[in-house]
């Protein structure tokens, strides 16, 4: 019982190896070559489709592209691709949940209803429907991926205002004298964004899973672009033979979501 | 032979040590009071006794032996399933909180059948009719009706009678109340600590009553036996302790306790312009349909320089009342005249709030400077520089040290953090200061010391205060003048010693019956 708590508390303080992982596909996305020394877009023919080994760590494509390479290079497409639609959640969604649990009474119901209305909407057929009306592209895809987060971040946001509005503190700001814009901006904005934080770093992980996902679905980057998502459909004709094509840059996109969701509960944790 | 008997029991939590060696003795039939302020370890002990420590704590060394002579059990490193048997049974338990300590899905009559039911009892008639007359013992009218309701049906004092209901079903030889009065208001603490004495007479049980409060541990106990920091400082026969208290935090802890030092009573100066008029004030709540006064025609003035309290129980108005004169709340009909307060957002320069709770009324993530300049900068008074002098100022007249300017709330006591917040009040010089409970929260040594630093504060700056209070004790202390509030009226108003010593008002008199002999 004893070693069991301690063995979990141990597990639940240090998310090293989450880290670790996110550090090391920045480091990808920031100096790629580093890392790999084969070009990820020009490929040799006569290397085609070799299995993992020593010299191609994640095997060679069809048209003999060095899968690891593409991965390494592929990285900054799906980091900033991620990091532009969380963007995108976290400050929509927190103005507008701001916005509703600060101003109260008809303009916070509007909101919330308007919220509702986007969360009863599947996330990938959101961002299907605005990929359609602003057209394809990594930016656009990115965009698209953020506004389907916004509700999720607008409703957590006006939770997190509704309940520091009423604190002491806060009553205790506007007794010192505070006018309301400087309230809000002074106290609780800052007391309200924790989990509004945890929820950022969770949605890193799952941007990456929904850009790959419409990459995957050609919606994303155009070929012969090395984006993670289109990496795993290219893959998809060549399953039966090279198995390696599809399920290393899937362990690889596995591995960045999971460890963005451990860092997102660590970080929800050490909030008070 | 003693019935408890506790040997050098030590406890830690996380291997940090909270008791350190605690020996102390029940008598059969005998009321044995632990008093100290929090963190003494004084619920840890309690707590030790019948294993109910979270898991994060231990107990590491000492005996602790129980039982009459012939039926002696070593209770030392017994299993949890073992002392199952124990509790409730032998040993009866009156938790702290009477809102949290209730199942809130159960039938009250449930939850006390629950009890005889898991020590034996099958029988549903017989666990039915003991459930009625336990209600009956406890003072619950209609114990048919009670037994049927839920605990959010019934009000604070109900459930503590529910609960000690709870701990004496099966008659056990000890019961251990761990502050079970100091959630209530005082007249109910008061019918309270009457019921538990009246059982205790009754079945011949003795207690181990835990206490922050002297008043009640010096009415009620046998024996005192004195906590701090883990360890006991001093034990002896009541009456001895307290008239002769060996022990130098013994001394401390009763020249500080309102309740048990008398001091001379504060006489208004005569003839002083009124700095807070109030008139006819009514404030009413829709509950549903129905309106609800909750300050029902309230009128008092408050002269300039002076301290006047507002006393009255939970739900009486007192606190509804003081938000419409700092103007959080507007009141339904009257009027707040504050003598030289502008209109306007400049109104908060000259009166100024203090909170009950000094844990939730500062923000966590702001520094103390910042927590204390932000009247300042709210009023655009000064530069940076002659903020952060009047800042360190500030910090001085409330005597906090200088090195907590860059320091959390969290890093500081509840006294600390009281006086940051009374600092931060006084920052834009305002002339009328409401103080919500404003002590109610902290221990009686850090109590003492706040009240002294008001009545400092209020001569050197010449202030004026309206003190919220429902402590009668402190109201004494601190205020030249009363008003006691009840249901929405106030029923009395005078100075300090015309009401504590010749109240005209039963409601009043049954206050001050509620507190201990020595301050009526």
């Amino acid at each position: 019982m004893k070693t069991m708590t301690t063995g979990r508390r141990r597990m639940r303080g240090a998310p090293w190896l989450a880290w670790a992982v996110v550090a090391l596909v920045l480091l990808w996305a920031v100096a790629p070559g580093a890392f790999t020394g084969h070009d990820p877009i020009a490929g040799v023919p006569a290397d085609k489709l070799r299995p993992p080994g020593a010299e191609h760590l994640f095997g060679t494509d069809a048209v003999g592209r060095d899968v690891f390479a593409r991965v390494v290079h592929g990285s900054v497409h799906s980091l900033s691709g991620a990091l532009v639609a969380v963007a995108v959640g976290l400050v929509a969604g927190t103005l507008l949940g701001l916005l509703a649990g600060a101003a109260d009474g008809v303009a916070d119901a509007a909101v919330m209803r308007l919220v509702d209305v986007l969360l009863s909407v599947p996330g990938l057929l959101l961002a299907l429907t605005v990929i359609i009306l602003l057209g394809p592209g990594t930016v656009n895809v990115a965009i698209a991926v953020g506004a389907g987060s916004v509700a999720a971040f607008a409703r957590l946001a006006r939770a997190e205002v509704v309940r520091v509005r009423r604190a002491d503190y806060v009553e205790a700001a506007f007794g010192s004298g505070g006018r309301f814009p400087a309230v809000l901006w002074r106290h609780i904005l800052p007391n309200s964004l924790g989990p509004v934080v945890a929820l950022a770093a969770l949605q890193f992980g799952a941007a990456i899973l929904a850009i790959s996902t419409l990459g995957f679905l050609g919606y994303g980057a155009e070929p012969p672009t090395p984006e993670w998502g289109l990496l795993i459909a290219e893959g998809r004709n060549y399953l039966a033979t090279s198995w390696w094509l599809t399920t290393l840059p899937g362990a690889v996109v596995v591995a960045v979501v999971l460890a963005a969701g451990r860092i997102s509960r660590s970080i929800g944790k050490d909030r008070p | 032979m003693s019935l408890l008997d506790l040997r050098d029991v030590a406890v830690s939590y996380d291997g940090r040590r909270a008791v350190h060696g605690v020996s102390l003795s029940v008598e059969p039939g005998e009321v044995v009071a632990v008093v100290g302020e929090s963190g003494s370890g004084k619920t840890t002990t309690a707590h030790a006794i019948i294993g109910l420590l979270p898991g994060n704590a231990s107990v590491d060394a000492g005996t602790i032996h129980f039982g009459p002579p012939g039926r002696r059990l070593d209770l030392t490193g017994w299993s949890d399933r073992r002392l199952r048997s124990v509790r409730g049974a032998r040993i009866g338990l009156v938790p702290q909180d009477p809102a949290n300590s209730l199942d809130p899905v159960k039938t009250v009559g449930a939850q006390i059948g629950e009890v005889l039911r898991v020590h034996g009892q099958r029988d549903r008639r017989r666990i039915r009719g003991r459930v009625l007359d336990l209600l009956a013992r406890v003072g619950l009218p209609d114990p048919e009706t009670r037994a049927r309701q839920y605990p959010h049906e019934l009000s604070g004092g109900m459930r503590q009678r529910v609960l000690i209901a709870i701990a004496v079903a099966l008659r056990p030889e000890l019961v251990i109340a761990d502050e079970p009065t100091s959630a209530l208001d005082v007249t109910v603490q008061r019918r309270v600590l009457d019921l538990i004495d009246d059982l205790r007479a009754e079945y011949g049980t003795a207690m181990l009553l835990v206490t922050h409060d002297l008043g009640v541990a010096a009415g009620r106990s046998d024996r005192l036996v004195v906590m701090k920091d883990g360890r006991v400082v001093e034990q002896g026969p009541t009456a001895g302790v307290l008239a002769a208290p060996e022990a130098g935090y013994t001394r401390r802890l009763l020249g500080d306790a309102p309740a048990l030092s008398a001091r001379p009573f504060r006489d208004p100066p005569p003839a002083a312009r009124p700095a807070i008029t109030v008139r006819d004030l009514v404030k009413e709540f829709r509950v549903g349909r129905r309106a609800f006064r909750a300050v029902d025609g309230v009128s008092f003035e408050v002269a300039r320089g002076t301290t006047h309290a507002l006393v009255g129980e939970s739900g009486s108005g007192k606190t509804t009342t003081a938000r419409m004169i700092v103007r959080f709340a507007r009141p339904t009909s009257g009027k707040v005249t504050i003598a030289g307060a502008p209109d306007g957002r400049d109104f908060r320069r000259h009166v100024q709030l203090v909170h009950q709770n000094p844990y939730g009324s500062l923000d966590p993530r702001q520094s103390i400077g910042e927590i204390v300049a932000e009247p300042l900068r709210n009023f655009g008074l000064g530069d940076r520089a002659a903020r952060r002098a009047r800042v360190a100022e500030l910090l001085d007249r409330v005597a906090l040290p200088r090195d907590v300017l860059t320091r959390r709330p969290r890093e500081l006591s509840g006294g600390q953090r009281q006086r940051v917040a009374i600092a931060r009040a006084l920052a834009a010089g305002p002339e009328v200061l409401v103080l919500d409970e404003a002590v109610s929260a902290l221990d009686v040594t850090v109590q003492a010391r706040i009240l002294d630093l008001l009545e400092r504060l209020q001569h050197d700056l010449g202030l004026t205060y309206l003190f919220i209070s429902h402590d009668l004790a402190v109201v004494r202390q601190i205020s030249h003048t009363v008003s006691v509030m009840s249901e929405g009226r106030i029923v009395e108003t005078g100075t300090t010693r015309q009401v504590f010593t010749e109240p005209r008002h039963d409601y009043t008199r049954e206050l001050l019956a509620a507190i201990p002999e020595r301050v009526r």
